[in-house]
């Protein structure tokens, strides 16, 4: 049993499961919309030729969007609010994700998203991020994320800290600031808990600066790691758990 | 390749009308596929000693050479996805010779309704399994006249357009495909294959209003 107060979730392959992403249906559906359906096989080839370059989707998106909307896309600005919209369609979410949360603010626990989320292509509140938890309505889990753009009040779109600005998860410098974000409210390292799927940016450095930490392995395994404790289905939290007074 | 990389694409009609196109502006797997034809030169050996080859050999003894850009220097992986595909078969017999096929693959477990010189509405039929393979049946349910709510989603979408049927039909070249692209996009028509079907579809439905 962990005894927390703060509970923060990763995004990709976590709390959002991107399953429901293919790209015969994304890039098929919005060339057909765009009236490009002989552009279909060119775009998904690019894409993972894309793919190949950053290894992995998620790491596209994380850090690398802008070259999603060029390279795949053709610059059309058109493409890219509809490639917005129909990835927002297709996301997931993870096993029991909901009733968990649920469960996790009724005990008292403050939950926040940290995310890896590089780049962003607008103004706060309009990333994919913010567009999943607004669209799903988990803003009343998660009124924040934590970002390397800042941590962003979804609820208002705005930044409200510019210290986490530059800082990521993978070089940790992140969770250094988040120790002072956190004791300024009156929680301590030991106090809060990482919930995530990629060691090397969720688990290992939050690990390393004294947050308890839990490997999500319900969507993907990315091997071993630091981690206190392994959980396979969200609703496992609500066994793990325990709000610390 | 780092083979000669021709510059125009040239079509010639059968009423003598041409086309040119930059050849560096057609589809990446286009340009692939054109070269790679024997009429381009794609089975003709060049001697370009400057590419490389990539030689693969299957268990069974079965080997495949691919000639790459020289550019290129090493391998960075191999993997295989496994996913156990759904793909859709539409097929349409004729009178003699083979029935022409559709494959569809965008969520084919949830069309339905086809349309073609009848409506049908799909109802889930037989399931059957060979192997790891599974293939579901659909029974085509007689469903009234073929396209009906698109004729009457047509007359709609002219009607928020401001332009009548034969006006719309009067219409020649770029401005025609506009018109006929902005209703489609109000009926919420996309092509699947080829978006000059879909154009096609939007002016049969103007004749028929």
């Amino acid at each position: 049993m962990l005894e927390v107060k703060w509970v923060g979730f990763d995004y990709g392959q976590c709390i959002m499961e991107p399953g429901g992403l293919r790209n015969p249906l994304v890039i098929g559906d919005i060339s057909k919309q765009l009236g490009q359906p002989e552009l279909i096989a060119d775009r998904i080839r690019r894409y993972h030729i894309l793919n190949e370059t950053y290894g992995g989707y998620s790491r596209i998106k994380e850090g690398h969007r802008d070259e999603i909307y060029r390279v795949v896309l053709d610059d059309d600005s058109r493409a890219q609010e509809l490639f917005s919209a129909k990835e927002q369609e297709c996301l997931d979410t993870g096993e029991n994700l909901e009733e968990t949360l649920q469960w996790l603010q009724d005990q008292g626990f403050v939950l926040e998203v940290v995310s890896e989320m590089k780049k962003t292509l607008g103004a706060v509140g309009s990333d994919i991020v913010s567009r999943f938890l607004k669209k799903r309505g988990f803003t009343k889990y998660f009124p924040v994320i934590i970002s390397p753009q800042g941590k962003l009040d979804i609820v208002n779109d705005k930044n409200i800290d510019d210290r986490y600005v530059g800082k990521t998860k993978e070089g940790g410098d992140i969770y250094d600031v988040l120790v002072e974000d956190l004791r300024s409210r009156g929680i301590e390292p030991e106090e809060a808990v990482m919930v995530g799927d990629k060691p090397a940016t969720d688990i290992n450095p939050a690990h390393k600066r004294g947050f308890k930490t839990i490997q999500y392995k319900g969507f993907i395994d990315l091997g071993p790691s630091d981690a206190d404790l392994i959980i396979n289905d969200f609703a496992e939290l609500k066994q793990i758990l325990k709000k610390k007074d | 390749m780092s083979e000669r990389k021709p510059t125009r694409l040239v079509l010639e009609y059968e009423d003598g009308g041409t086309k040119v196109v930059d050849f560096a502006a057609l589809p990446g797997l286009l340009q692939f596929d054109l070269l790679r034809q024997p009429f381009a030169g794609g089975a003709a050996p060049d001697k370009n000693f400057a590419d490389k080859f990539v030689l693969l050999e299957w268990q069974d003894g079965w080997k495949e050479v691919f000639q790459i850009d020289a550019a290129f220097e090493s391998v960075n992986g191999y993997y295989v996805i496994t996913r156990p595909e759904d793909v859709g078969r539409l097929s349409f017999k004729r009178a003699e010779g083979y029935p022409e096929l559709i494959e569809l693959v965008r969520r084919p477990l949830q069309v339905s309704r086809i349309d073609f010189t009848e409506s049908y509405m799909l109802e889930a039929g037989v399931k059957r399994r060979e192997g790891k393979k599974h293939e579901q049946e659909y029974k085509l349910n007689p469903a009234g006249e073929p396209f009906a709510p698109e004729l009457e989603a047509f007359k709609a979408a002219v009607a928020e357009e401001g332009i009548e049927p034969a006006a719309l039909l009067a219409l020649e070249g770029e401005a025609l495909a506009e018109k006929l692209n902005d209703i489609r996009t109000r009926m919420g028509l996309v092509a699947g294959q080829r978006q000059r079907d879909v154009l096609n579809f939007v002016a049969y439905l103007a004749a028929k209003a």
